[in-house]
């Protein structure tokens, strides 16, 4: 049997996923790299992506970050996303509410009020989500 | 001796005030748990970032990020108070804006000018009315707060900084010490010490130490250490070897790094707030309830006595009555 990988997502607010794996892919700053056991120890930036974790089984749960750091040492890997979410919870509705929400609000507000960047990210964020979701 | 009726009234008020009390208690412990839960879902992220900027700093890459730089010249901080929207919540409110005016005005000797962040309606009609400068201000979401407040307050400090308009940025707010009590902390948030980021760690296990110490198992104490256990545990198995290999490079990631830990930092701090809210409205609710008793004691023992003395005077009446009756 293979050896496997910790694997832990976390979030600001949460922690999205704690199990084992025999595979992480995630979207390093410099190109997607895969993690498995006894890799050489990484630190880096993550972009905006997708991790995807398989588990011993085979099976593949995926995860779609919104930029963050990963940590990994071999033994186990540790994903801290600025935001995460569970890509099979993807709500493809919600997710168009919110992108016509804050295109409302950039209309809305002045161009140079701090409140148009977070907006803006916001709709990068959802539009990313129904991105990976199709 | 007062009337009958009116006591009886004073009496009824007083237990209807109780019954507010008594269920804005049972609230306020309802909300504890929620609070606490949301504390316990960010330790681990927050374990994460100090860890990794732990093992970075290590590696003592040279860095010019400004955010580690103090500025020579200390001519005006920036204050954040974090207070709720609340009242009704003993002297929650009032300790931290108290500390936070004595800062500034302390400052203000000193010819240091002082901005304000407020986090809080309790806190933006305190400052408000003393005409003092309020330059960014949260309402409504002082029980549930959000990273993106965090991350908004967060943005402005890094830009007030980086630019030179502030040279320090010091928190105020309430740390939820257990269920009970609540210290108001003051902590430096920018320019980020490069030892704090230990310095943090060593906060931790002190709290932890306390509980232990004290060995005031409360459920709240219990869930949290367990939680840094169970976080320190996955992160800590071995001592982290600072053979890291980092993309692109050291000083890019612990450049990046920073903003995200004083991002965090300020959500624990709101997160910390939000719990000590609720386990100060507990407490001051409680010490309502119980006066509220204690009055409905005090009142239906002088009812009693009222009632009693009416009954004496009638039956005095009567017997006097019958008496001179009989002497006919």
């Amino acid at each position: 049997m293979a050896r496997l990988l910790k694997c832990d997502i976390v979030t600001p607010d949460s922690r999205l996923f704690r199990g084992e794996a025999l595979l992480v892919s995630a979207p390093a700053a410099e190109g997607d790299i895969g993690f498995m056991f006894q890799c050489a120890p990484l630190m880096s930036i993550l972009r905006r992506g997708m991790v995807r974790i398989k588990s011993d089984n085979d099976e593949i749960h995926a995860f779609a970050v919104d930029g963050g750091y990963i940590e990994a040492d071999g033994n186990k890997v540790v994903v801290l996303a600025s935001r995460a979410i569970d890509v099979a919870t993807i709500d493809e509705t919600i997710a168009r509410e919110r992108i016509a929400a804050n295109e409302q609000r950039i209309a809305e507000l002045a161009d140079d009020d701090p409140a148009v960047t977070f907006a803006r990210a916001e709709i990068v964020w959802q539009k990313h989500l129904l991105s990976v979701k199709t | 001796m007062a009337n009958l009726r009116d006591i009886k009234k004073r009496i009824a008020s007083v237990n209807s005030t109780k019954q507010i009390t008594r269920t804005m208690e049972m609230v306020a412990t309802a909300k504890i748990r929620r609070a606490t839960d949301r504390i316990v879902d960010a330790i681990p992220y927050a374990m994460a970032i100090l860890e990794v900027l732990e093992a970075v700093a290590q590696k003592s890459v040279g860095t010019d990020s400004p955010l580690l730089q103090t500025h020579a010249d200390l001519k005006r901080i920036l204050v954040i108070a974090v207070v709720s929207d609340r009242g009704l919540a003993g002297g929650f409110n009032a300790n931290v804006l108290r500390a936070t005016d004595a800062f500034i005005t302390k400052n203000k000797a000193k010819g240091i000018e002082c901005d304000i962040i407020v986090c809080g309606k309790k806190g933006l009609s305190y400052f408000n009315y003393r005409k003092m400068p309020v330059v960014l201000s949260f309402r409504d979401q002082s029980a549930d707060p959000k990273i993106a407040q965090a991350r908004e307050i967060a943005s402005y400090i890094i830009d007030a900084y980086i630019s030179n308009k502030v040279d320090q940025v010091v928190i105020f707010y309430n740390h939820a010490k257990n269920v009970a009590d609540q210290i108001t902390l003051s902590e430096q948030v920018l320019p980020v010490d490069h030892y704090a980021f230990t310095e943090v760690v060593a906060d931790e296990d002190d709290i932890v130490h306390l509980d232990e110490s004290a060995k005031a198992a409360s459920a709240y104490q219990r869930v949290l250490t367990e939680a840094r256990e169970s976080a320190a545990e996955l992160i800590t198995t071995e001592e982290i070897s600072g053979d890291f290999d980092y993309e692109p490079s050291a000083q890019t990631v612990l450049e990046s790094l920073v903003p995200s830990f004083v991002e965090t930092r300020v959500f624990h701090a709101l997160l910390d707030s939000a719990a000590g809210e609720q386990g100060a409205r507990r407490k001051a609710m409680k010490a309502a309830t119980d006066n509220a008793n204690e009055m409905v004691t005090t009142l239906t023992r002088i009812y009693n006595r009222a009632r009693q003395g009416a009954i004496t005077t009638e039956i005095t009446e009567i017997v006097g009555g019958a008496a001179a009756l009989e002497e006919e």
